[in-house]
């Protein structure tokens, strides 16, 4: 059945968080950011419920307040099931689990159901008390619904789980999970298994008879008849292939051939990718099977794989995508690779970070809804006057924003609500945060297509152009950081649409950022574009760092050091005029004409003053403020 | 499967399948019978399938009775079959989805009346306040109250449709919603509210109701005719356009619920309604053919029937005797006095037979109940009990409603006082109290610290923290405290004494091990929770069942639904049946016809012999013999 949603709290790394899914829904962020914990929430949780096993301790979420499993308030998961349509669920489900079948607000008419597994630390007897109830659509316990519910609803939904680094010969050994289970389940027909037999001892006996060696030791060892008391013919054999189906098939491995030579290799003679692709190969060909053998076909699966791109080239990791997306049943996934992002939806992303010890999720939305127990007047005048942003459902009580705010709407919205309306500040900060097709669109071919990497980055530094590209990471070197090692990814917004939807991302994926941005029309501008997506001035101010000149090259131009460097490497280009400049005093046009010069040929002369820094580096002082502040503070 | 002994009507009915149908069965024809044979063979045929088979009845004995024969002393019933009554379905709805109309699952309700007049109590001072004025008297606010619950009143514009001609509308409206919300507040239901809820559920939330109509495919009512509009609106709202599988039970010739809304209008409306086919199981298989003879003519004289209704037709092969006496007396004394010797000469000469003495009010029970007692026969009243009476089971009751409200101070009070005052275990309230406050408990974990080392006996003390107060297994606790009882009584010296008591005793506890083992039909006891079985207690009468061997003495309604070889109706004349305020509407009205419906359910209780007895005067005054009399026996 379809997960909608999954609540966690106290899990792990999860202080409390709510996870939404899709139908292809994937984990993105860095190492122990806490993927892993909420596909663990999800596998082991909705196992636990089934089984009444109990978590253990370190289950338990601790920080600096809750040093152990006994002053904690106790692990919770709340699994929120829905139809996917209206009246998915008729017939079987709505019948067998019509009591606690709940209409949640956000989805009036769809059918929910609401588990929840939570474990608590027993002071008394010092165990862990797991327990499975139902909820009501207020989060309250459904009292006395039968765990044979719980686990008639849990077998409609059995979760799949395959994990990074995989191991080729352990997956597919006879003890793995997958491989064992799968050849137990190949059953051949007594008839079908009576002509094998025949065949395989007819084959024994052609490979005993062509050899003479074999067919001389199975004679002496005949003679055993002389010592023993054994009757009959034929006593001592020897077994050169299994003789028996089931020995057969423990031996049984796959072999593929990759067109090069005649023969077949087998897997765990292939690359790295070749393996890690066919496990996933036999994960998706195990469930299948898996899955029709349940007795009832309302059952609906959900994958749950990690970092399914390992060792697979580019082209490969998006090939695997889709290959995966086409699995009918619901996915989870966690990645690292920038590649096999690339063709997903957007807005099915959820990216994970750790702030301050706690796992935190992101996501894309499209549209905002929230409910409210009375709608305010202004906001139904507001609705109609602005319907391609508010739409307002008076019966429900729902109000949906479906396209991002501006100032002036933000205006608006806070003058029609009521003054003590508290949440108010937590709806326009979501309203701002609303990507529209536009937008999104922008995201795909400016961060998806070609910067996806940026998504797993710590922090990002934003500029204009490509010379800082070039240059700023050597900056950095002299003030002894490194952008990579800090997981700072620097962006040129300039050439890729422009500021805004960066600053955007990254307040929806709460990614901390710097941005460095001219001291001119353009720069005040790119303010603006800041400003737009709900940032607060103090923010702003504290995190847009302006030149104090008008661009890039001419705030290095400040740097005396630099300048001189300039001087060198356009030398052949310098005119009688632009010396004559110089030599008449008029030192300030002398420098415009120099960085003009260099302004001529932007990222080739980058190069140029790197080269030239190789030999003779700079000190940390020949850096402009700006680009010293920026650098300490993305790095920080 | 319809076995060889139905008849062929019965074994339409047994295998009717969809479609909307209504069964009008008369007194003794088989119908319970054919309800529970029909819900075997849907459930026995659908076995790889997942709805489920709704019954519901008037009564809970019904239902358990219902539920024994279904399902037969195998208890694995998967979850596929409610029978209850309207209320406990009601109360299951309301727990599962009470939330959409702001009723939270552990929701408790109020049985007795003194709970509701409270509030009500309460209410008048709040009025007076308010209004600075007393309310007017001849206004009784608990009538209104019930009678615009049963119209499932809900908004001002509800009310004004049903509110009676009246110059108090305004105190009336200010009452119920005042009482409403009260309710509501305080996560309290009475029993008319379980089905106004519901109703409302139902109503709001489509969605919901479409479940239930869908899940609940086969949905069949017993006593139909007993329903009233309350009810019947809550099948309708619920069925609405997905579900019209309605096996309908009824007999417009045994309502005599019109005081409570039932109204045999009723069965006329869900023909018209659903269109239902009609199925008449009229023949008697339980009366002397005299008796149908009489009933039938008696009944005839009812112009509110159901215009193809068939005449009841006697099945009952008894041998060729005199079926039917009737005595007349000068005076109701020497009436009584006559039908006390004579149930004890029934009695010695059938001594396995089966006595009722009916009469249409309780006055004249009472008296006749006397009469018999007098001359030594073993007698027992049918009478309600909302509560339980002796000190052991009412203290198990009431601890079990402290732990499901472990702040009632009423409820902790009453306890002390059981423990103080019937047991002798000396408790002190101020302590629990001031333990409660000052280590920040509720009253039950108070209690449970401060009974600790008086109870004599340190493994039930256990179970009483660990089962009861901490909620680990209160079933389990149950059971305990009966043999802790059990040890106790047990312990009294005084022989005689402690003979009453045991005897006592086990009487209550049958009460409650007969309640838990009907709830296990709907509920699996692992998992029912104290709130879920403190709800169902609350709707189960407590009185117990009468001695095999008694004579009962029974008013007609409560002689509803039941059998007795010998039938003595007593006080037969005009303004005791029919009653004198139908004597009052005149020959014609409705009133009377339900009298007459009375006195058609009287006499058809009768398996072997009917008494039917009249004297001159009652209560010093004359009195003619009653009017049916005349169109019985002319």
């Amino acid at each position: 059945m379809y997960l909608k949603e999954v609540y966690i709290k106290n899990f792990r790394s999860i202080k409390e968080c709510k996870v939404s899914l899709d139908d292809f829904t994937v984990f993105i962020g860095e190492n122990n950011a806490g993927k892993t914990t909420i596909l663990d929430a999800i596998r082991i949780g909705l196992n636990k419920a089934i089984n009444r096993h109990s978590f253990d301790e370190y289950d338990f979420h601790m920080d600096e307040n809750v040093n152990s499993p006994k002053e904690s308030d106790g692990i919770k998961i709340i699994y929120h099931f829905e139809e996917k349509d209206e009246g998915e669920w008729d017939g079987y489900i709505s019948d067998t689990f019509m009591d606690v079948i709940q209409y949640l607000k956000e989805s009036p008419n769809k059918a929910s159901v609401l588990i929840e597994v939570n474990a608590i630390f027993n002071d008394v007897t010092g165990d862990i008390e797991t327990k499975t109830i139902f909820l009501n659509q207020n989060y309250e316990e459904i009292t006395g619904k039968s765990q044979n519910i719980v686990g008639k609803f849990l077998q409609l939904t059995p979760v799949f789980y395959l994990q990074a680094l995989r191991d080729i010969k352990d997956t597919f050994s006879p003890k793995s999970p997958l491989w064992g289970r799968f050849m137990k389940k190949v059953s051949i027909s007594k008839e079908d298994l009576e002509e094998l037999q025949n065949q395989i001892s007819g084959l024994n006996k052609d490979i005993i008879t062509k050899d003479e060696n074999l067919k001389e030791l199975v004679n002496e060892l005949n003679k055993i008849q002389n010592v023993m008391d054994f009757q009959g013919e034929d006593i001592v054999s020897i077994d050169a292939v299994p003789l028996k189906t089931w020995d057969l098939l423990s031996k049984a491995q796959v072999v593929i051939n990759n067109g090069s030579t005649s023969y077949n290799f087998p897997i765990d003679k292939h690359g790295q990718g070749t393996q890690s692709v066919a496990a996933i190969l036999l994960f998706k060909a195990y469930v299948k099977i898996l899955l029709n053998e349940m007795s009832r076909e309302e059952a609906e699966a959900i994958l749950t794989l990690e970092e399914p791109e390992a060792h697979l080239h580019p082209q490969a990791v998006r090939s695997l995508h889709k290959s995966i997306d086409a699995i009918e049943c619901q996915k989870i996934i966690t990645t690292h690779s920038p590649y096999f992002i690339q063709n997903m939806d957007l807005k099915n992303l959820r990216y994970v970070r750790k702030e301050n010890g706690e796992t935190k999720i992101a996501k894309i939305f499209d549209r905002y809804v929230f409910s409210v127990s009375d709608i305010p007047e202004g906001l139904i005048r507001l609705s109609s006057r602005f319907s391609n942003v508010i739409e307002v459902d008076g019966n429900l009580n729902i109000v949906t924003i479906k396209d991002p705010i501006n100032r002036c709407l933000e205006g608006a919205i806070r003058g029609c609500c009521h003054p003590s309306d508290e949440t108010i500040d937590a709806v326009i900060d979501n309203a701002y945060r609303i990507f529209n097709m536009a937008e999104i669109c922008n995201l795909n071919t400016y961060v998806q297509r070609s910067r996806g990497e940026i998504l797993f980055a710590r922090k990002w530094l934003l500029y204009e152009g490509q010379s800082e590209d070039v240059i700023l990471p050597y900056f950095a070197k002299i003030l002894g950081k490194d952008f990579d090692a800090s997981g700072v990814s620097g962006i040129i917004y300039r050439s890729n649409g422009s500021a805004g939807p960066f600053a955007k991302l990254a307040k929806v994926l709460s990614i901390p950022w710097v941005m460095l941005a001219d001291n001119d029309e353009q720069g005040r501008q790119t303010i603006g574009e800041v400003r737009n997506c709900g940032y607060s001035e103090d923010v702003i101010s504290s995190q847009v760092l302006l030149n104090s000149t008008t661009d890039f090259e001419n705030e290095l131009a400040t740097s005396n050091r630099i300048f001189t460097d300039y001087e060198s490497i356009v030398a052949e280009e310098i005119t009688q005029d632009i010396i004559e400049l110089k030599n008449s005093g008029d030192v300030d046009e002398y420098k415009k004409e120099i960085v003009k010069l260099v302004q001529k040929g932007k990222v080739v002369n980058a190069y140029k003053l790197l080269d030239l820094w190789s030999g003779n580096a700079l000190s940390a002082d020949d850096i402009p403020e700006v680009y010293v502040n920026a650098i300490l503070e993305v790095c920080e | 499967m319809a076995e060889k002994k139905y008849t062929e009507s019965q074994k339409m009915a047994i295998e009717w399948n969809d479609g909307p149908v209504i069964v009008l069965a008369g007194p003794g024809s088989g119908k319970t019978a054919v309800l529970t044979e029909r819900i075997k063979r849907i459930l026995l045929n659908s076995q790889d399938q997942s709805f489920r088979v709704l019954a519901l009845t008037f009564t809970n004995k019904a239902a358990a009775e219902m539920s024994e024969r279904i399902l037969d002393g195998n208890q694995e019933n998967d979850h596929r079959l409610f029978i209850g009554t309207f209320h406990s379905f009601c109360s299951e709805v309301l727990r599962n989805h009470g939330t959409y109309v702001g009723i939270n699952s552990n929701f408790e309700i109020y049985s007795s009346d003194d709970d509701i007049n409270d509030i009500i109590s309460d209410l008048q001072l709040k009025y007076n306040e308010e209004n600075g004025d007393t309310i007017p008297d001849n206004i009784n606010v608990g009538k209104a109250i019930k009678y615009f619950e049963k119209h499932l009143c809900i908004s001002d514009g509800d009310l004004d449709v049903v509110m009676p001609k009246t110059a108090y509308a305004r105190e009336y409206k200010w009452f119920y919603h005042k009482y409403i919300e009260y309710m509501l507040a305080n996560n309290v239901l009475d029993f008319d509210m379980l089905i106004l809820m519901t109703f409302r559920l139902f109503k709001e939330n489509p969605g919901i109701a479409k479940i239930y109509a869908r899940t609940y495919k086969y949905i069949n009512i017993d006593e139909f005719q007993d329903t009233n509009y309350g009810q019947y609106m809550l099948i309708k709202c619920m069925c609405g356009t997905k579900n019209n599988n309605l096996f309908i039970v009824a007999d417009d010739d045994q309502v005599i619920y019109g005081w409570n809304g039932a109204s045999h209008k009723r069965i006329t409306e869900f023909r018209e309604d659903y269109n239902a086919e009609l199925i008449q199981l009229n023949q008697n298989f339980r009366c002397p053919k005299e008796v149908i003879l009489a009933a039938n003519k008696l009944i005839a004289h009812n112009s509110s029937r159901t215009v193809s209704k068939k005449p009841l037709e006697s099945m009952k092969v008894l041998p060729e005797e005199n079926h039917v006496f009737m005595n007349s007396f000068d005076d109701y004394i020497e009436e009584m006095s006559f039908v006390a010797g004579l149930t004890k000469k029934i009695h010695e000469e059938n001594p396995d037979d089966s006595i009722c003495v009916i009469a249409r009010n309780n006055r004249l029970l009472e008296t006749a109940f006397e009469e018999a007692e007098k001359v030594g026969v073993e007698c027992e009243k049918s009478k309600r009990k909302t509560d339980f009476e002796t000190p052991y089971v009412l203290l198990l009751y009431l601890l079990l409603k402290l732990a499901n409200h472990r702040n009632d101070i009423k409820v902790l009070k009453q306890i002390i006082a059981i423990f103080e005052q019937a047991l002798l275990i000396s408790i002190n309230l101020e302590e629990v109290l001031t333990n409660a406050e000052l280590s920040n408990q509720d009253y039950m974990s108070a209690l449970s610290e401060e009974i600790k080392g008086k109870l004599g006996d340190d493994n039930f003390e256990k179970s009483f923290e660990l089962e009861l107060s901490e909620g680990k297994n209160f079933i389990s606790f149950i059971q305990k405290a009966f043999d802790w009882s059990e040890n106790r009584i047990d312990q009294i010296e005084d022989e005689s004494h402690k003979e009453q008591a045991k005897q006592e005793f086990l009487i209550e506890k049958k009460i409650w091990t007969d309640f838990e083992r009907h709830l296990s039909y709907n509920y699996d006891l692992d998992e029912i929770t104290v709130a879920t079985y403190m709800q169902e207690f609350a709707m189960i009468s407590k009185e117990s069942e009468p001695a095999k061997d008694a004579v009962q003495f029974l008013t007609i309604h409560a002689s509803k639904g039941k059998e007795f070889d010998h039938v003595i109706l007593i006080g037969m004349v005009n303004d005791e049946l029919p009653s004198f305020q139908s004597m009052k509407k005149g020959i014609d009205s409705v009133e009377m016809e339900e009298e007459r419906r009375n006195c058609f359910v009287a006499i058809t209780r009768t398996q072997k012999k009917l008494y039917l007895t009249y004297s001159a005067k009652y209560y010093g005054w004359r009195k003619n013999p009653s009017l049916f009399l005349n169109e019985m026996f002319s």
